[in-house]
């Protein structure tokens, strides 16, 4: 993040962060929805009607999910309408997005890492044809985004005296 | 002789880190949390310093010494009763203005203080400068700084109690409170001082401030006193409101004015917890991301634990079927196989479940998350004529009841106090996890952890349920205002989380070798009895007893089985689990239960959910029932909460079996 001099004081430009949160949160509410489409299509219809890309942006149905997916990406997307009407605090939206992302992420993988134990260390016949894959889905994926930019902006987050805003 | 034995005690406002403090003297393993109210009583410990034998006592957090709640009440009571030799004040230096009120009220009870000046990180992270020196000289009083956590600076401290004890050395402070209070404190203090016979352990000017305060419990310390109606007509003769104002107006004047030679403050600063909180208490944010975080350890518990209990389960069932084959004779094989095995085993499956989840819990109350959780909640539980503090000792209730419901000591309005008491059963606590991992993972499949996460939120929204009921019916009365200090987020250590889960973990271990073992033990003669009839049959004692509870159970959709495992699951919730494993006669693999479950015709998914709704609300474990009843003081309330408990479970458990085989369930 750039630090620009404005009338003399120091003013933080938040217009990376605002890109940042804009295309993040953009990709979670519209994969949120179409989780959330699979879903509630499951539960209404059945398993045998698919909603489109689903299975090629391996989207579970799964509604609670959905829900997860839609919510980051509120939380990043808040941020950008603060930060757009020019609170500075609003940013605080980004770092929160990010954490959130990266916790869920982590929720994910060690499930993940629970059934490749199945699979491979117990060989539990309900894990027959399980793959790494198996378990892919967008909260997976999706937060590579966000933690390139937890690893980038490191020190972004540090506390930040008023003085400097 | 050299009296080589000092006490000290460990007083200072809620969350400062008292206990860490008292656990890195003492070597001890108390409960550390971070939010305010964790200790709940006074705790003791020993150290040998120098040659010095000392005596350290934690006392429970308290922001004043005014006795408006029972907490605060202890840990006055202590320092004026027992007379500690030093009473060391930890103080969080990022919030010193607020913490030196409590200063000016040890410094009027006489006590011999030593200030510990904890949280120094924090302060000097955001920019704050702190002028120690200066510090010492304005509060006449020695300062040690500490990072407990890191145990740094304990030897200073310890070298100081050690230097003050020998020294016998009392640093007298008073604030003055202008002409007008000063004459009123004298013409009291003039009127005690006639009682010969007074209790002489409470200084007199300190006594006299407290009663122009309006302090009730210190108005009862002198009521038999035969000065007592002078003293009265003193009180009478004055606007006690407006006398309780003024004395803590000038005692923040003190402090405001010794305040900026002893600290400089940074400029306003955002700092990391300032960022997370403008989100995580957002009016519309907060409650979302609290309901996916704790989805998403509920997900984490059962998804993640899965592994770990497949593998106990086939260490057991190896066990078991060594042990069954190689025991003699018939009815000594079916004692420990069917029996302890089976039911001790059918418990012990689910420790890695418990231990995940307290390690979560851990996580969640160590970074200071769970404390941000009551507050966003706040608004609602005012609305539900319940106040917000309420929540903690929920949440602490998905631990374990027990203490939550000590917790709620932290409570001043006495029917706040007794509706948290009541509704905290509702919370789901770690002993009824297993019930949801068998049931919901029998007939929920990959759902399992959502099934799970319902059971929580269920037992959240029946406790809020209740305390609208409860505060428009038999308890009236509006909640009083609520005021909880946020405490700053914090890494949680490893360390302090791993502690958190053995305890918690070891406990679960300990009981399932214990009550659970005496339990499954009577199941197993109760299902073998009369002699010859076949193990576990309907016409066993146990089948009897079923039978005979039966026609309320099913309309729940619960058989003689079910029945006779709840019945039992009265002692402890985890005897439910263990008395189904004895009646299926499955050994100890959950695996085989399962099955057995999936394959008995009278349990559904239908009614899995019912009995997991159940085992939630009815009657709560009878170490709840005891707590309960001492904390109420009433066998009335006790009586009243197991039987509005057994209603309440009866009436859910109905709506959900009934009400799902309407919609074709």
């Amino acid at each position: 993040m750039d630090i620009k001099r404005e009338n003399g004081n120091d003013v933080q430009d938040t217009s990376t962060p605002m890109v940042f949160s804009t295309v993040t949160g953009s990709l979670y509410v519209l994969l949120g929805l179409l989780q959330l489409s699979a879903g509630a299509i499951r539960i209404l219809i059945g398993p045998d009607v698919q909603v489109p890309l689903t299975n090629l942006l391996f989207i579970p149905a799964d509604i609670i999910g959905a829900f997860v997916l839609l919510l980051i990406g509120t939380v990043f997307i808040y941020g950008v309408i603060e930060m757009h009407s020019g609170i500075f605090e609003g940013i605080s939206y980004a770092y929160v997005g990010i954490l959130i992302s990266l916790i869920f992420a982590a929720i994910y993988m060690l499930v993940s890492t629970g059934n490749m134990l199945e699979a491979y260390l117990l060989k539990n016949e309900d894990f027959i044809g399980w793959t790494p894959a198996s378990d892919l889905r967008p909260g997976i994926y999706l937060a590579i985004l966000p933690l390139f930019a937890f690893i980038k902006w490191k020190n972004m987050f540090e506390p930040i005296n008023e003085s400097r805003l | 002789m050299e009296d080589r034995e000092i006490k000290i005690a460990l007083t200072g406002n809620p969350n400062v880190g008292k206990t860490t403090l008292f656990n890195a003297l003492t070597g001890s393993r108390q409960h550390v949390g971070n939010w305010p109210g964790v200790t709940v009583e006074k705790k003791s410990g020993r150290v040998a310093y120098k040659g010095y034998n000392i005596e350290v006592i934690d006392l429970p957090g308290t922001y004043s010494l005014t006795a408006y709640s029972m907490d605060e009440i202890v840990a006055r009571d202590f320092i004026i009763e027992e007379k500690p030799d030093i009473v060391i004040q930890v103080v969080d230096a990022s919030n010193l203005e607020r913490n030196l009120y409590l200063t000016t009220q040890l410094m009027e009870l006489g006590s011999e203080i030593l200030i510990v000046l904890n949280m120094c990180d924090i302060a000097e992270d955001r920019g704050d400068r702190l002028y120690i020196d200066k510090m010492q000289e304005l509060l006449a009083t020695p300062v040690i700084r500490t990072v407990a956590t890191q145990k740094k600076g304990l030897c200073d401290l310890l070298d100081k109690v050690i230097e003050q004890k020998e020294l016998k050395q009392h640093h007298g402070h008073e604030i003055g409170y202008g002409n007008e209070i000063e004459e009123k404190i004298l013409d009291i203090e003039k009127v005690l001082i006639e009682d010969e016979k007074r209790d002489k352990r409470y200084p007199l000017r300190w006594v006299s401030i407290r009663l122009l305060e309006g302090d009730d419990n210190v108005k009862g310390k002198i009521v038999n006193s035969p000065v007592y109606g002078r003293v009265m007509a003193i009180i009478d003769s004055i606007d006690q409101e407006e006398y309780e104002a003024e004395i803590a107006d000038k005692r923040y004047l003190a402090i405001n004015t010794i305040f900026p030679q002893m600290c400089t403050r940074a400029n306003d600063t955002l700092t990391k917890s300032d960022m997370i909180d403008r989100v995580l208490t957002n009016k519309y944010l907060g409650i979302p991301i609290f309901l996916a975080l704790m989805w998403g350890a509920f997900e984490l518990t059962f998804a993640f634990a899965t592994p770990f209990m497949d593998m106990i389960d086939l260490a057991a069932t190896w066990a078991s079927e060594y042990v069954s084959s190689s025991i003699h004779p018939d009815w000594l094989a079916s004692l420990v196989g069917d029996g302890i095995i089976g039911g001790v085993g059918a418990v012990l499956v689910f420790v890695p479940n418990i231990f995940i989840l307290f390690f979560l819990l851990s996580l969640l109350e160590g970074s200071g998350y769970l404390a941000r959780a009551a507050f966003i909640m706040d608004k609602l539980m005012y609305k539900i004529g319940m106040h917000g503090k309420s929540f903690i000792p929920m949440l602490m209730g998905f631990g374990c009841n027990v203490p939550a419901i000590m917790a709620a000591r932290s409570i001043e309005d006495e029917k706040d106090r007794l509706i948290t008491i009541l509704i905290v059963p509702f919370i789901s606590c770690g002993a009824r996890l297993p019930i949801y991992v068998l049931f919901a993972g029998t007939f929920f499949g990959r759902q399992a952890g959502t099934v799970i996460f319902a059971m929580y939120i269920l037992g959240i929204a029946i406790a809020i349920v209740s305390a609208k009921i409860l505060r428009e019916t038999i308890v009236k009365g509006k909640p009083a205002p609520f005021i909880m200090e946020l405490p700053p987020y914090r890494v949680p250590t490893l360390k302090t989380s791993l502690i958190h889960m053995w305890d918690n973990g070891f406990m679960y271990i300990k009981k399932a070798g214990t009550i659970i073992l005496a339990g499954v033990v009577v199941i197993w003669v109760l299902a073998s009895f009369p002699w010859g009839v076949e193990y576990g049959s309907e016409a066993s004692y146990v089948g009897s007893i079923g039978h005979a509870v039966e026609p309320l159970m099913k309309p729940l959709g619960f058989d003689w089985k079910i029945s006779v495992a709840l019945i039992f699951g009265l002692v402890a919730k985890e005897i439910v689990v263990a008395s189904i494993g004895v009646l299926y006669g499955t050994g100890d693999s959950s695996e085989a239960l399962s099955e057995r479950l999936l394959a008995d015709s009278g349990v559904t998914a239908l009614s899995s959910l019912s009995l997991m709704a159940f085992s939630l609300l009815y009657m709560p474990c009878v170490a709840t029932v005891g707590v309960i009843k001492k904390e109420t003081g009433s066998w009335k309330w006790t009586i009243f909460a197991i039987v509005y408990g057994i209603v309440v479970a009866w009436i859910i458990a109905f709506l959900i079996y009934q009400g799902g085989r309407l919609l074709g369930y």
